[in-house]
């Protein structure tokens, strides 16, 4: 049976927290079920058995058999550490569809990339991207800061 | 009568040669009385002249002796002068000589040290007006650090106080999903920019 070998990350995973929950749910069901079993009969009878969480039913679709999990536990840590993060910093907890299409701008360019999201409503507005490169600020804070405006100077005229 | 007077003159002769051959034989019958009177002494006597003798011919074997050996101190004391006359002289020459020579060295190391010492104390002073003039303008430049971190601070401080009025005041006004739209376009504008990090990370 050829080793699983996935092109991308869903979108639905977006977080390497998300990730490690695969992985850590994969030996959870290696240590269960083992990992030498064979026979589809096996294997459906197993499925039935073996709750799948919906977030990872992507996973464990037709395509995949549980043979593949030790494959696939293998190729999610290595994505969980060598992957490219970026970091996305938003003034409010933002909708599952938002999230879903933030990640899947991200996934055009990179189909691999962690997407972390934070809330700062410091920020008033916009985002905040933060890459292991450099920080990109389009927040609306930093959009009303950047006018050079000198709060010390402004003092003094008043 | 010059017969006679003749015959005078001849006889007086002969009475001179024996009243002289008298003398003379009364003289060895002298002598010979006195050797033979001392070889007739008594035993004791002769040991004693022998001791006499005896006596005699040590004290004057050991006056020859003193006088060997003082005349054999005498020339070995005048050697040994001499010797040491010139080991005294060799030995304040070379006196003369090493405390010269050492002199010149004392004078030589001390010249030295005092160059040396001249040369520090010349060096540390410059170093220490250096390091004076240093920690001056680190002073000068920590306190102007220091004024412009605390003009920073307050600006910093101030602009975060605005930014929270504004949040506070716009709380509700604008909502993250009326944000989507400008997000959206400010990732599409910085996708270069983005693919770039995200991909050579």
């Amino acid at each position: 049976m050829p080793e699983l070998s996935i092109n991308s990350l869903p979108n639905q995973i977006s977080s390497s927290a998300q990730i490690y929950q695969i992985i850590n749910f994969i030996n959870d069901s290696m240590n269960n079920i083992g990992v030498g079993f064979a026979g589809k009969g096996e294997e459906k009878k197993i499925r039935k058995q073996f709750e799948i969480p919906p977030s990872l039913q992507y996973f464990f679709s037709k395509d995949v058999r549980l043979n593949d999990l030790s494959a696939l536990k293998k190729q999610l840590e290595q994505i969980a550490k060598t992957s490219s993060v970026v970091i996305i910093t938003l003034s409010d907890i933002p909708s599952s569809d938002f999230k879903l299409k933030l990640t899947a701008w991200f996934r055009k360019l990179n189909p691999f990339v962690i997407v972390e999201f934070l809330i700062d409503d410091s920020i008033i507005g916009g985002l905040v991207i933060k890459t292991e490169r450099r920080e990109l600020d389009f927040s609306l804070r930093s959009t009303l800061l950047s006018q050079d405006i000198k709060i010390m100077d402004e003092i003094k005229d008043v | 009568m010059n017969i006679n007077g003749t015959s005078f003159g001849q006889n007086g002769t002969w009475v001179i040669v024996f009243l002289i051959s008298i003398i003379l034989l009364c003289a060895l019958l002298t002598r010979l009385f006195k050797n033979n009177s001392h070889s007739n002494r008594p035993e004791s006597d002769k040991d004693e002249l022998m001791s006499q003798y005896s006596n005699k011919s040590k004290k004057g074997f050991e006056e020859a002796l003193n006088a060997a050996r003082d005349k054999m101190i005498e020339g070995a004391m005048a050697q040994f002068q001499k010797e040491l006359k010139n080991n005294m002289q060799h030995l304040n020459e070379v006196f003369v000589s090493e405390s010269k020579r050492i002199t010149e060295t004392i004078d030589s190391n001390l010249r030295d040290f005092q160059a040396k010492s001249t040369e520090i104390i010349e060096k540390s002073r410059t170093n220490l007006e250096k390091s004076s003039s240093d920690v001056d303008e680190k002073i000068n430049q920590a306190i102007i650090l220091r004024k412009n971190e605390a003009i920073n601070a307050v600006e910093l401080r101030m602009n975060k106080i605005l930014a929270s009025y504004l949040n506070k005041s716009l709380e509700g006004a604008i909502s993250l999903s009326d944000q989507e739209e400008y997000i959206i376009e400010k990732l599409d504008a910085n996708k270069e920019i983005i693919i770039r990090d995200i991909n050579n990370a």
